[in-house]
């Protein structure tokens, strides 16, 4: 494939004013652009300015007029880190960034004139100059789609289409499963926190439960995070694989679109052939019926075989850009699922250093306590973490960790309302030879 | 009725005035009468002129000849008695006329742990032999057990070995002729007392049936080696102890071990219920091991009869009574692990583990009948079982005595039988009861507050579990939706991610729930076992406030008598005298309960003291354990989560 012409585009940042509503709609985009395309007035643009709106016309145009490919989807224009976090910052500008290198990656779109118009128009000014025809739409399409799919001798796209309608409605269903279970946990979040509560006010004299009880509503407020964080990463994660599923499923339903209008095509030159010879056999023929038929025919003959062009054309184009696709709904995936998985273990870590911290408070209450009850001498609680740099004390395995990564964990954002003033037993001032050498040995993962 | 209130309120005041100058007048002589008895009270010194004990010690010999109805024990008695030093005393007491001796009585005899050894000799003479039943049923209505076993516990030195033994086997031989054969088949718990000597030798009937069934002592492959040729001076040892300190005990705490199990559903529609199998293993019971089946409504009976038996205590509660679902998997086994927690824990209380009726609960085979029985020896009205566990019944027969209380109960109980009588005399309402020990007060309202906290705690953990189940059945769809995904088979390798990644789901899913578990068995258990440990305790201040109110009825009513006794003495009047007779013995009756009562209620309320200090410490320990376990548990189940993911991440990404 040839890359003559090249597109880059560096998304450096997202602005989000107004309303509330604009806000999380409708944010600016901010990037540079760098391109050889001769449709560009100049190489080189920095700070361009675009709302999601301009992109959501861009995309409908792209769409619209280029059948042969599976334009991305946008991403979503806001996470559910919530608007004014700074994870959601970075999410969304790093989904720009991917949805502008998948669109570059497509030479269609590179060259596309409308990319260029978009790139150079003024802010919130852009709207397409050139229009594109659906091979249907409205109540035509809805229709068409109900019959049932025109014969296909590439297999691998008729086989395409049902496999990512299907992707598509089971990523929703996990979408809305996943939105349970958040809500679950949410719940159960809310409820571990009164419990907590409730068990700190068991007992005003003694220190111990005030202190479990506040543990718990901790943990509990870890929890809610943590669903919060289920829905940030997967949902998003999720949503963005919904709505490119559909863009796919509709391009390729454009595609049965345009095979059936061949079909059409194809029977109506072949009735106006027929037409043509029946002429020809006849007798008394007058001359301007035969013109005109024979006219009719020739303008079926080129529209058929336009239509063949285009459907070869769009053919090779998707069953190249399928493998694409695949390959992004792969990556899309795991790294998706690589983030939830991420955030859970951090937020579980927490959650255990949290259980820990009262631990030894728990343990001294009595001498009673601990191993004892199992008739053992009751030995003192020595480290009360499990988790250090040293690794897990928990698992066989080797994990190292930068004090940094142990540090992260050692912490929660509820710390301060805990009241607990004592630090943690990980000194992060004895840097001893042993120590400096890990930390600067070890990359973070 | 403010007006009534007004009426009693000089009475008391006038008694209050009263008090001071015939105690002074009065103390001495009364004392030397009263044989350095302590227990008496001012309210005793008012009655106590010297009219008045005469009259008293005429009432008293007619009460004594009644006691000692039976016989055979009088008999016996008469034979035992002249031979033992502390007795003595007694019977001093007993020639001279004498007010307080009824209540001298008391304090030596009518300790809790005592009196259901009387209960043990009638069960057990009625298992004995079913022909005589007719003659103990006598013996307990008409009888003064406390005496018949008194006379065992004071004796100092025993009878020469022979000569009591012979008395012995005779006398039970008369009692029962078949007695011999019978006993040495059915006397289960005698002989196992005999293994624990220092345990509960000390009524007399008992010692009887011990030497009764001497023999059988001898196969008993426990006691092998040393009792079956010291039994005697091991008998000797006993009595000699217990005379040195009359309510000492062995502080050894015997080792129960005590499983609840196997449910097993019983019956057709009406009548289903569920069966538990209790098997218990102990040296306190014959043959070490016991199995038999109970139900739900047996541990409730259990409960109550205990309350019954040892007020001030707190009795290990059962759980709370449910009407629907009551065959449910869950509900079972939970109902289950609770009752053998309170089976248990009774086991390991020092007070509650020789109970004879706990005993007899762990053991007999005819648990419904000799329930029966024994709730009508004790008037304990154990069936008669409220839902609320702090409801409580006192028992007239525990705390009058049988006679007395037979008489209470035909009149509608003590509170009824003095609201009638008002009511001919004058509209008035019952006196009211108010504790004067702040103490009580204080930790009654503690219970309230600590009750409302546990019980929110509760209802926010059942929540919490509730909504941690429903957080795994979501996560289980939740997984299930990701392996339909998986299956599209879209690509390999996202299908094996989703695959696994949907296993982790289903892994923590399980965690999940066996979080919930822990958390119901740890925290959840304890919680619900001290919410109901709190309605017993509630049940020691009910009962110290019913024995308030009663002691406050007797003596309000005692207070009238006087007043009107005094009447008719001054009136003196020739046709009055068949009038002061019979009111002289109404007011000795009075006194007597009145003592009575005053001294129930001060032993329930000193006993409460002890418990309420016991049940802090242990309720400290308990709460701190569960904690622990819970605590622990959780980090387990933690680091479990955090491996989980670790590991799915280590393999897929």
């Amino acid at each position: 494939m040839d890359r003559k012409y090249r597109l880059v585009v560096k998304v450096t940042g997202l602005e989000r004013v107004g309303p509330i509503g604009n806000k999380r709609e409708n944010p600016t985009v901010v990037f540079d652009v760098s391109s050889n395309v001769p449709t560009f007035r100049k190489s080189n643009h920095t700070k361009v300015q675009k709302c999601a709106d301009e992109f959501r016309q861009l995309f409908k145009y792209l769409n619209g007029a280029l059948q042969e490919s599976f334009i991305p989807a946008l991403p979503p224009t806001f996470t559910n880190f919530g608007i004014n976090s700074n994870d959601d910052y970075a999410k969304t500008v790093a989904n720009f960034q991917q949805w502008f290198d998948r669109v570059c990656e497509n030479p269609l779109v590179v060259r596309n004139e409308e990319m260029a118009f978009f790139i150079e128009s003024d802010f919130n000014t852009y709207s397409p100059t050139n229009s594109f025809k659906l091979p249907a739409s409205g109540l035509k399409r809805k229709t068409l789609k109900q019959l049932s799919p025109p014969y296909d001798e590439v297999v691998e796209l008729a086989e395409f289409r049902p496999q990512v309608k299907a992707l598509h409605w089971g990523s929703q269903e996990v979408q809305s499963k996943l939105m349970k279970v958040c809500r679950a946990r949410k719940i159960l979040a809310q409820e571990q926190n009164t419990f907590g509560q409730r068990f700190a006010t068991l007992n005003d004299t003694q220190v111990l439960y005030k202190k479990f009880g506040k543990i718990l509503t901790a943990t509990g407020d870890i929890n809610s995070v943590m669903a919060t964080l289920d829905y940030a990463t997967l949902y998003d994660g999720l949503e963005w694989i919904v709505k490119d599923t559909y863009v796919v499923k509709e391009a390729l339903t454009n595609r049965h679109l345009v095979m059936r209008e061949l079909v059409q095509a194809q029977q109506l030159s072949k009735t106006r052939q027929e037409n043509a010879r029946k002429l020809r056999a006849k007798r008394d023929i007058s001359p301007l019926k035969v013109d005109e038929a024979l006219r009719q025919l020739k303008v079926a003959t080129q529209d058929e075989n336009e239509l063949t062009d285009k459907l070869q054309r769009i053919t090779k184009n998707m069953t190249h850009e399928r493998e694409h696709w695949l390959q992004w709904y792969e990556n899309i995936l795991s790294s998706t699922i690589k983030e939830y998985t991420m955030r859970k273990i951090e937020y579980e870590r927490k959650k255990l250093t949290l259980l820990e911290r009262v631990r030894t408070d728990v343990r001294r209450a009595d001498s009673n306590g601990g191993l004892s009850r199992l008739g053992r001498k009751s030995t003192n609680p020595s480290t009360n973490t499990s988790q250090s740099t040293e690794g897990d004390t928990w698992t066989g395995e080797h994990r190292q960790r930068t004090q940094v990564q142990v540090d992260k964990v050692a912490h929660t954002e509820f710390d301060k309302t805990l009241g607990t003033t004592e630090t943690l037993k990980n000194d992060t001032t004895s840097l001893d030879a042993r120590h400096a050498a890990r930390m600067l040995g070890l990359p973070t993962f | 009725m403010d007006y009534e209130e007004d009426l009693n309120a000089p009475v008391w005041d006038e008694l209050g005035d009263k008090k001071e100058e015939p105690q002074n007048e009065l103390s001495n002589s009364f004392n030397n009468l009263s044989t350095g008895d302590n227990a008496i009270q001012a309210d005793e010194a008012i009655v106590a002129s010297e009219d008045v004990g005469v009259v008293l010690a005429d009432g008293k010999i007619e009460w004594r000849s009644e006691d000692y109805g039976t016989p055979l024990k009088e008999s016996l008695l008469e034979q035992l008695a002249p031979q033992e030093g502390t007795l003595s005393e007694f019977q001093v007491a007993k020639g001279e006329p004498e007010i307080a001796s009824p209540t001298k009585d008391e304090p030596l005899f009518s300790g809790s742990t005592y009196l259901p050894l009387v209960g043990d000799e009638e069960v057990n003479s009625v298992n004995a032999d079913p022909n005589t039943t007719a003659t103990t049923n006598g013996n307990r209505s008409s009888g003064k057990p406390q005496v018949l076993f008194k006379s065992a516990r004071i004796r100092r030195r025993p009878l020469s070995n022979s000569e009591l033994t012979g008395q012995k086997i005779t006398q039970a031989k008369i009692a029962d002729p078949l007695g011999e054969i019978k006993k040495e088949e059915e006397f289960v718990d005698e002989s196992l007392e005999e293994q624990e000597p220092h345990e509960r030798r000390t009524s007399r009937s008992n010692t009887i049936l011990e030497q009764v069934n001497e023999p059988l002592f001898k196969l008993s492959p426990k006691k092998s080696g040393n009792v079956r040729s010291n039994d005697v001076e091991e008998v000797a040892a006993t009595d000699e102890q217990s005379n040195g300190k009359i309510s000492e005990t062995d502080k050894k705490l015997i080792k129960f071990n005590i499983e609840v199990t196997d449910p097993v559903k019983v019956g057709e529609l009406t009548s289903a219920h569920v069966e538990y199998t209790v098997v218990a293993e102990s040296d306190l019971i014959e043959g070490k091991i016991a199995r038999v089946n109970r139900r739900y409504t047996d541990f409730r009976w259990l409960y109550r009869q205990l309350q019954s038996n040892h007020w001030g205590m707190i009795i290990p509660p059962p759980p709370e009574k449910q009407t629907v679902g009551r065959f449910k998997q869950d509900f079972i086994e939970n109902r289950r692990f609770q009752m053998e927690r309170m089976l248990s824990r009774i086991a390991n209380t020092f007070e509650l583990q020789d109970d004879q009726d706990f005993i007899m609960f762990l053991t007999s085979s005819t648990f419904s009948q000799t329930a029966k029985k024994r709730e009508q020896a004790t008037g304990s009205a154990a069936s008669n079982d409220n839902n609320d566990l702090s409801e409580i019944h006192i028992s007239e027969i525990e705390l009058l005595g049988a006679e007395d209380a037979a008489a209470v109960i035909k009149n509608g109980g003590i509170d009824g039988e003095s609201q009638k009588r008002f009511m001919s005399l004058s509209f008035s309402s019952l006196p009211k009861y108010s504790e004067a020990d702040e103490f009580f007060g204080e930790q009654s309202q503690n219970a309230e507050i600590l009750d409302e906290k546990l019980r929110q705690l509760d209802k926010s953990l059942e929540l919490v579990d509730s909504e941690r189940n429903e957080l795994a059945s979501v996560t289980e769809e939740f997984s299930k939706t990701i392996e339909s995904l998986a299956a599209l088979e879209v690509t390999k390798k996202s299908s094996d991610l989703l695959t696994s990644f949907a296993e982790t789901h289903r892994r923590i899913k399980e965690s999940l729930e066996r979080g919930s578990l822990q958390e119901a068995l740890t925290l959840g258990a304890t919680l619900d076992e001290y919410i109901r440990l709190l309605a017993s305790l509630k049940a020691i201040f009910n009962q110290r406030a019913k024995l308030g109110q009663y002691l406050v009825i007797v003596e309000s009513e005692l207070t009238k008598k006087h007043v009107q006794w005094d009447k008719l003495q001054n009136s003196s009047n020739q046709g009055n005298n068949d009038k002061a007779s019979s009111t002289r013995n109404e007011v000795a009756i009075l006194q007597r309960r009145f003592d009575l009562i005053k001294k129930s209620w001060q032993e329930v309320g000193y006993q409460i003291k002890k418990q309420v200090t016991l049940f802090e410490t242990e309720k400290i320990k308990d709460f701190r354990n569960s904690m622990e376990i819970y605590l622990e548990s959780a980090i387990e189940a933690q680091k479990e989560a955090i491996e989980l993911w670790e590991t799915f991440y280590q393999i897929n990404l």
